[in-house]
């Protein structure tokens, strides 16, 4: 079981395909098949909205594979110090 | 302090301007990622875990608090409000938006500072002593000869694209706080036999995956050949570095591969054709760049200070403080201030824009506008009245800048880790975090006594792990993370890397695991004076490992 991941092209949020585009929820991810090596041809053949794509491993829904566990965790939530500045940010001023 | 001179800016600005072109070219999908990576990298940014990451140099650590409140501003209004100071003596912005990077880029230009030499295979920013032109025993001044390599070295057009990265760093007093014997080129200023200024030039130190401590090529340099020898240098580690291999293209691994006699003798030879020609430093040259770091008006001031004395009499959180983060400065009355980044319980080296900018003040209120960055990841407020310590206090205590850590068990070294950079195995600022938590109490801490700890998310060694007096690696294993701890190392003179341990241990027994070493120290000292790395370097690291293992 797979999944699709990246980093976005404009501000290089955490991203996964999730069958019709892209999101930054990892439990939204599509769970992919045999079309996972084809969607990754085609995400590397036009890196424009996303940078760097792979095939994920996953062991269910919303959980990556435990051998990339403690990387892919991260990716997915954030950072586990500066919690305040997690996800959902938003710059307060814009001079 | 240096002003960028018209030619200087000039660069900078159409440098900006034209990465501008170029991001405006990708995001409209003009170019490709493959196209725009080198681009983009030339220019300090990086792709992260969660975002880019900008990085931006600060030539040998000296920052003006104007230029230190554009820091903030730009983390305020571009980042998420911090940034976090590394041991390049570098800034790092950990989430910045592409499309704004120009912008920001322009706003660092309007104060003379810019990202170029963070990233390649270039002479990368120099580092220097941090209390530079502020300690009675300084030889010379570091920023001087630091700037004058920068000069020489950006944008040097048969150095940009080197076999690897190459990192200078240079030292101006007795005492060495740049660590410069394990960089790529290591320059400790001493005094020579007729007075004058000579270095001791080091080659081929560096952590990362095969470590160095530095032999010493020259030991004598006249600061006028300054320039030639390392042209010198740089021109045969050009010529025969390995470019096949990028595990083996650092200077390092060169110097290793012929031995230092082989490696001095080539030198010798290549410098033999640029010694005593264009390369020389004149002495009007070093003058005018001198003339830039001309010391500030110093008051006439006694050396004893009876505010000082007075306020350190009355109050305790004070007083402990001016034990740890104060430091003797070379004019009568005056003090260094060390400003630590390492509150309990948070990342080391981050600074939020709001402390960013109350530093900024009072350095210019209290020091002459200056302000360092020291590659421990703390700042510092070089010259401060002694009279003036306790007001200088009281704001940075309210700022949360004031724990009173510096060179204290707490005051740890950790790279970004896994929680914000892409080459990470494993975490390193939550477990600095889990040991400054550990041992809270100032007390303790105090009654340790220096011990430095060192943390770096993977091999690549950017916190410093190997010069630890304890090192910790994160390792990954099969997906959870691991450390390797190291004991003994050192990153001053007497330089030494540390030894490898058994095993690596899981990230919740590291804190436990570091207590109990802290607690052999402690049992078998022969009293307080005997610092950590003393007590290491009398009885071995058996003890110490023993302590390590022993409930596990
Ligand atoms: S040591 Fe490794 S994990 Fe830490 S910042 Fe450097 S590359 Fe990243």
């Amino acid at each position: 079981m797979k999944t699709l991941t990246a980093n976005r092209l404009d501000d290089g949020a955490v991203v996964y395909w999730d069958g019709a585009g892209w999101t930054t929820d990892i439990s939204a991810a599509a769970l992919l098949g045999a079309e996972a090596d084809g969607l990754l041809q085609q995400a590397l053949a036009a890196e424009t909205v996303v940078v760097g794509p792979y095939l994920l491993d996953m062991s269910g829904p919303g959980t990556p594979d435990k051998r990339v566990k403690s990387r892919e965790t991260i990716r997915a939530n954030g950072p586990t110090v500066q919690t305040e500045f997690r996800a959902g940010f938003k710059t307060p001023v814009r001079a | 302090m240096y002003r960028y001179d018209e030619f200087d800016a000039a660069i900078v600005r159409e440098r900006v301007a034209e990465f501008r072109d170029q991001v405006e070219r990708r995001l409209r999908g003009e170019l490709t990622e493959d196209q725009f990576k080198p681009l983009r990298l030339m220019n300090g940014l990086y792709l992260q875990l969660h975002a880019y990451m900008l990085r931006v140099a600060i030539p040998y650590g000296v920052l003006s608090s104007r230029q230190l409140e554009r820091l903030a501003r730009i983390a305020r209004v571009y980042d998420r409000g911090y940034g976090h100071f590394t041991t390049r003596q570098n800034i790092q912005f950990n989430w910045p938006k592409l499309g704004d990077v120009p912008r920001i880029l322009e706003e660092l230009a309007e104060v003379e500072m810019h990202a170029i030499q963070t990233s390649g295979n270039c002479i990368r920013n120099v580092t220097a002593d941090h209390f530079a032109a502020a300690v009675a025993d300084e030889v010379d001044d570091p920023r001087v000869w630091s700037e004058i390599i920068r000069q020489w070295s950006t944008f040097h057009p048969e150095f940009s694209f080197l076999p690897r990265k190459f990192k200078i760093a240079v030292a101006g007093a007795p005492e060495d706080r740049a660590a410069v014997q394990v960089h790529d080129v290591g320059l400790h200023i001493r005094r020579g036999a007729d007075g004058s200024a000579r270095f001791v030039v080091y080659v081929g130190g560096g952590q990362g995956r095969t470590p160095f401590v530095a032999p010493a090529i020259h030991d004598d340099l006249p600061a006028e050949h300054l320039l030639s020898y390392l042209e010198a240098i740089l021109r045969v580690y050009n010529r025969y570095g390995r470019r096949d291999n990028m595990y083996k293209a650092r200077i390092k691994i060169l110097v290793s591969a012929l031995g230092i006699a082989q490696f001095r003798k080539e030198v010798d030879e290549e410098w033999a054709h640029l010694k005593d020609g264009a390369l020389t430093v004149p002495a009007e040259e070093v003058a005018r760049i001198r003339a830039y770091f001309a010391p500030p008006p110093f008051k006439t001031l006694p050396a004893r200070s009876a505010a000082f004395e007075q306020a350190k009499a009355d109050h305790k959180r004070f007083a402990r403080w001016t034990r740890t983060n104060v430091h003797p400065h070379k004019a009568p009355g005056y003090a260094i201030v060390t400003v630590s980044l390492k509150p309990i319980g948070q990342p080391p080296g981050d600074a939020t824009a709001d402390q960013m900018d109350a530093a900024a003040a009072l350095a210019r209120a209290y020091s002459f506008d200056e302000i360092r960055v020291t590659h421990e990841q703390n700042l510092v407020l070089p010259h401060v009245e002694q009279d003036q310590l306790f007001e200088v206090w009281k704001a940075l205590d309210a700022a949360g800048l004031a724990t009173p850590n510096v060179g204290l068990i707490s005051d740890i070294i950790a790279c970004p880790g896994l929680d914000y950079c892409d080459l990470a195995n494993a975490r390193s600022i939550s477990v600095a975090q889990a040991i400054a938590e550990t041992f809270a109490d100032l007390d303790a801490q105090e009654k340790i006594g220096e011990l430095k700890i060192k943390i770096s998310g993977c091999i690549n060694a950017c916190g410093h792990h190997h010069v630890g007096h304890i090192g910790i690696l994160g390792v990954d294993k099969k997906g959870e993370e691991f450390y390797q701890i190291l004991l003994g190392g050192r990153a001053d003179e007497r330089a030494r890397l540390g030894e490898i341990t058994g095993r690596g241990l899981p990230g919740e027994a590291i804190p436990d695991a570091i207590a109990r070493v802290v607690e052999r120290y402690l049992s078998l000292r022969l009293d307080e004076r005997e610092r950590f790395i003393d007590a290491f370097e009398r009885v071995g690291a058996q003890p110490f490992e023993e302590a390590l293992y022993a409930s596990v």
